[in-house]
């Protein structure tokens, strides 16, 4: 490496951060570039989520007369961030300037003291933008931007994840439980219904449930458990093939740190997305989601499992039963490594997205 | 717009590299800029007399980063964001930096974008780091070493 000044340090510094969340910051709150729709846009979709916390912001998408899907109108909100607010609802199909009344009846209906001035529309950069949104158990409520179709929204708080698509919303959580807090907070229940009888919500231990949208490749596995009355959750995202699994872990209560971190998304050339999860210490985690339709396993328990999903170089030396004996090599580790998965059609997805594109 | 928001806008994109400069991760820098933002908002009114709201927020958001580098008991073994993204922009060498500083520990990387990319003193780098002088002197001298700081670099005028 070259030496440097201090300046040249810090204008490098500057060149590295600003190409890494430079274009992130056109999600956070910016005013408007181009003034917001028309009263004539309709609000097509969708989303309500009274992320009350500075900066948080709700996002919806107008249709014009012509039919043409707009940009995204994000609505920001300054509220105080302790308040106890809806976190998510369905808007209808309302016109833009009728908005403001209807937040208005919904947060009296709810009985939320929220200034609706702090609330503002600007226009979204126009890029294809999904917010996700968390809410902890005591009823506060994070927004966070996510990125594209696929990625994941990762919060700040224990408890439970949304993500808004544009096709179908799914709220995550911790099962049957966090399934009528849901219905509580005002997720349309036929949404629900749709998702259960489509048989894409899958509860796989301990209140984890894997859920892939239709329509699009899957997005995302989360896992909640309760231990001792303290709030432990995993957040997995799945993002391009060989891309690190993010995550977002909260530990309590003395429960064993995680981190998701490790994880890594791997990909078959039929679409296969296969995250696997490492904690380390005495836990490990690994989730495939599968095919649509199928149901989402843990597919092992071997910390050797990461170190084959991230090396460098591997080959399969010897497939049979339900175990795979491959060679790896990178990443620190080298050599020969066994693993066992729970059931051998996993497996072989799991020896099929290592010996496809990576 | 309010005194608030006029505070988030003015520091918001600062703040977010450099979250972004002690976590190497998207989604760390964009939570924990949010959450300092949200301590700011639950402390506006003493923020608002702060005689330098810029430390102050800058003082959140690094031990907020440093917390999660806490819990980060598992390091990454690849770069995700090498991996994925947006380094098209990026020359050669800036790569090579910005590879070294994510070799970096939790803790050199905190006293290097202090010193160099904040512009702070050596002393003002301990208070925000919560450490003595010595320690983040000895942080940063490891931190030169590894990312084979020219020696004009090294020479802290502290």
């Amino acid at each position: 490496m070259t030496t440097m000044t201090p300046t040249e340090l810090r204008e490098r510094l500057d060149r590295i951060a600003d190409a890494h969340v430079g274009d992130l910051e056109t999600t956070l709150p910016v005013p408007a570039s181009g003034g917001p729709p028309t009263n004539r846009s309709r609000l097509v979709l969708v989303a309500a989520a009274v992320a009350i916390l500075a900066g948080s912001w709700f996002l919806v998408r107008t249709t014009g007369d012509d039919g043409e899907e707009s940009p995204a109108v994000r609505i920001e909100t300054l509220s105080e961030p302790q308040l106890n607010l809806p976190a998510w609802t369905e808007l209808p199909v309302v016109d833009l300037d009728e908005l403001e009344p209807w937040l208005a009846e919904l947060f009296r209906e709810r009985d939320l003291d929220v200034d609706l001035s702090t609330l503002r529309l600007v226009d979204a950069d126009g890029a294809r933008r999904f917010v996700g949104l968390s809410a902890d158990h005591r009823g506060t409520f994070y927004g966070m931007p996510t990125g594209n179709a696929g990625s994941f929204a990762t919060g700040g708080s224990p408890g439970s994840v949304m993500l808004l698509n544009d096709n179908l919303v799914v709220r995550l959580g911790f099962g049957d439980p966090e399934m009528r807090f849901a219905e509580d907070i005002g997720l349309i229940p036929a949404r629900i219904d749709a998702v259960l009888a489509a048989g894409e919500r899958f509860e796989t231990r301990d209140g984890l449930l894997n859920i892939r949208v239709e329509g699009d490749e899957p997005i995302a596995g989360l896992s909640t458990t309760t231990i001792d009355g303290s709030f432990l959750r995993h957040v997995t995202t799945i993002g391009e093939p060989g891309s690190f699994v993010r995550g977002v872990v909260i530990a309590g209560g003395g429960v064993a740190d995680f981190d998701f971190e490790s994880a890594v998304c791997l990909r078959t050339p039929e679409g296969l997305h296969v995250a696997a999860g490492h904690a380390e210490g005495r836990t490990y985690d690994a989730f495939s989601l599968g095919p649509e339709g199928v149901h989402a396993q843990r597919i092992a328990t071997d910390p050797m499992l990461y170190a084959i999903a991230t090396a460098d170089e591997v080959e399969v030396v010897e497939l049979g039963g339900d175990r795979v004996r491959v060679e790896i090599d990178g990443n620190g580790v080298s050599g020969e490594v066994e693993i066992q998965c729970v059931n051998p059609p996993t497996l072989e997805m799991l020896v099929s997205a290592m010996r496809g594109e990576r | 717009m309010t005194d608030f928001e006029a505070t988030v806008r003015e520091h918001e994109g600062r703040l977010h590299r450099l979250t972004w400069l002690l976590t190497l991760s998207r989604e760390d820098a964009a939570d924990i800029t949010q959450e300092t933002f949200a301590r700011a908002w639950r402390d506006r009114e003493s923020l608002a007399t702060h005689p330098d709201p810029a430390a102050w927020l800058r003082r959140v958001a690094v031990n907020l980063c440093w917390d999660r580098s806490r819990h980060r008991t598992v390091r990454r073994r690849r770069d995700p964001l090498l991996a994925t993204d947006p380094t098209t922009r990026l020359d050669a060498a800036d790569l090579d930096l910005h590879r070294a500083v994510a070799a970096l520990s939790p803790r050199q990387r905190q006293v290097i974008v202090l010193r160099y990319w904040a512009d702070l003193d050596l002393r003002a780098c301990a208070d925000e780091m919560g450490v003595s002088v010595g320690s983040a002197k000895q942080h940063l001298a490891r931190a030169h070493a590894a990312l084979a700081i020219a020696p004009e670099l090294s020479e802290d005028p502290t």
